[in-house]
């Protein structure tokens, strides 16, 4: 289970930026300029609290997205993937900027 | 005097070597666009990777075109299209399989249908891959073959089928491979891996050997009592999204959210548009789906579109088809 600490270190471990909205917060994540992914942060004191959904928003399986977070996959992994999956251009480079 | 002067002036009956390919193509028998000439073999010709692959493992489809290699990972799926526009006669018909290069790599073709006569369109094949490492394929890679039957007669009826005359994979299709939403199947391969040393080691030492014995069994009772209710509360249900409950924005029309159980709670997803969210329960999780459209619609919107990167972009395309302003 991916919970609400998971999230938040995955926004960290990405430089996201984490914007305030209604019942979110929006961690977005970008890469040389650009935004590449974005994944909500549900409200809640609770660091449990079920935030399944990360694998949506990180495009990787809740396996992988477990190893994100718990750091056996590094932030430079995760850009190189994302570029396999063509979801950062290729002429992109391979720092996370926040 | 060309190879086709039996079977009067029809393609000959039975499988059409090399030169009687040629021929069918020259007299408009057969179609086989773009024909590639390193493709045609004594008796057959082999098809290549189209432009689009779909792969059970990647959020979206992906333009092999523009990107080198498709990687198929170990117990996944991919839906490709061939290259070729094929065109058949009435007086023919296809039979298609795996060339012998993917067979040789454990990758297994959902070939074996016959092509009909009459048939027009490019063919879709899912690969699935059951070898233990990944499979990489590229553009314009050969990787089918089809061999090419001249029919006795006419048939009364071709070819009218609903892949007549599709160059692309329909959304049903695309929406079938990217909705496994993963390795379940790799999943499970990993576990039984991860058995593998501890009952090889309980073999060895004898004494483990008796509980592990009683740990499968008790995992087993334990999968089967599982399995017994799953249908209650593990099946995904499809919740219509018929408003946005936003003073502000409407929806232009409804939208399907995939409500699902997970570790405790659930998740709701639109899946058109890859946005997901979680709650602690079903009303909560479709509650904040709808927050998280209005906010990802007005943040991307905010956004520069030369500051978009792919996904983004196609988010906010679709939200923007489905969100309008009250």
């Amino acid at each position: 289970m991916l919970t609400k600490d998971h999230a938040v270190f995955i926004a960290k471990k990405l430089n996201a930026d984490i914007r305030t909205k209604s019942a979110h917060d929006l961690a977005v994540i970008m890469h040389n300029g650009k935004r590449i992914a974005q994944f909500g942060i549900r409200r809640g004191s609770n660091r449990n609290q079920g935030h399944n959904h990360i694998p949506n928003g990180v495009h990787m399986n809740a396996h992988d997205t477990l190893l994100l977070a718990q750091c056996t996959i590094s932030a430079e992994q995760w850009v190189e993937m994302m570029k396999q999956k063509g979801l950062i251009e290729e002429s992109a480079k391979t720092t996370i900027s926040p | 005097m060309g190879a086709l002067t039996p079977n009067n002036g029809h393609p000959p009956q039975g499988i059409l070597v090399d030169s009687q390919i040629r021929s069918a193509m020259e007299r408009g028998f057969l179609g086989i666009d773009p024909f590639d000439e390193e493709g045609l073999e004594p008796a057959t010709y082999d098809l290549r990777v189209g432009r689009i692959g779909v792969v059970s493992t990647a959020p979206q489809p992906i333009d092999l075109s523009e990107q080198t290699v498709l990687t198929i990972e170990p117990l996944s799926v991919a839906l490709l299209q061939t290259e070729e526009v094929l065109r058949l006669s009435p007086r023919m018909v296809g039979r298609v399989g795996p060339r012998s290069n993917i067979m040789r790599h454990g990758i297994f073709a959902s070939t074996g249908p016959q092509i009909d006569p009459g048939f027009s369109g490019r063919l879709f094949v899912t690969l699935l891959n059951v070898t233990d490492h990944p499979f990489l394929i590229r553009h314009l890679d050969r990787f089918l073959t089809i061999e090419f039957h001249g029919l006795s007669q006419t048939p009364t009826r071709i070819y009218k089928g609903k892949h007549q005359g599709k160059t692309e994979p329909s959304t049903e299709e695309i929406n079938a491979i990217l909705s496994r939403g993963g390795p379940a199947l790799k999943d499970i391969h990993r576990d039984m891996l991860e058995l593998i040393g501890p009952m090889r080691a309980a073999v060895i030492l004898g004494k483990e050997f008796p509980r592990l014995i009683d740990l499968q069994q008790s995992t087993l009772e334990a999968i089967t009592k599982m399995s017994a209710t799953a249908p209650a509360w593990e099946t995904p249900i499809t919740v219509p999204v018929t408003a946005l409950g936003s003073e502000h924005y409407a929806l232009v029309r409804d939208i399907p959210a995939i409500v699902q159980p997970a570790g405790g709670g659930f998740t709701a997803t639109y899946f058109d548009a890859n946005i997901a969210t979680s709650g602690d329960t079903q009303e909560e999780a479709i509650s904040n789906l709808k927050s998280l459209l209005i906010d990802l619609f007005e943040d991307l919107n905010a956004e520069r579109s030369e500051n978009l990167g792919p996904e983004p972009t196609r988010q906010l395309a679709i939200l923007r088809e489905l969100i309008k302003s009250k």
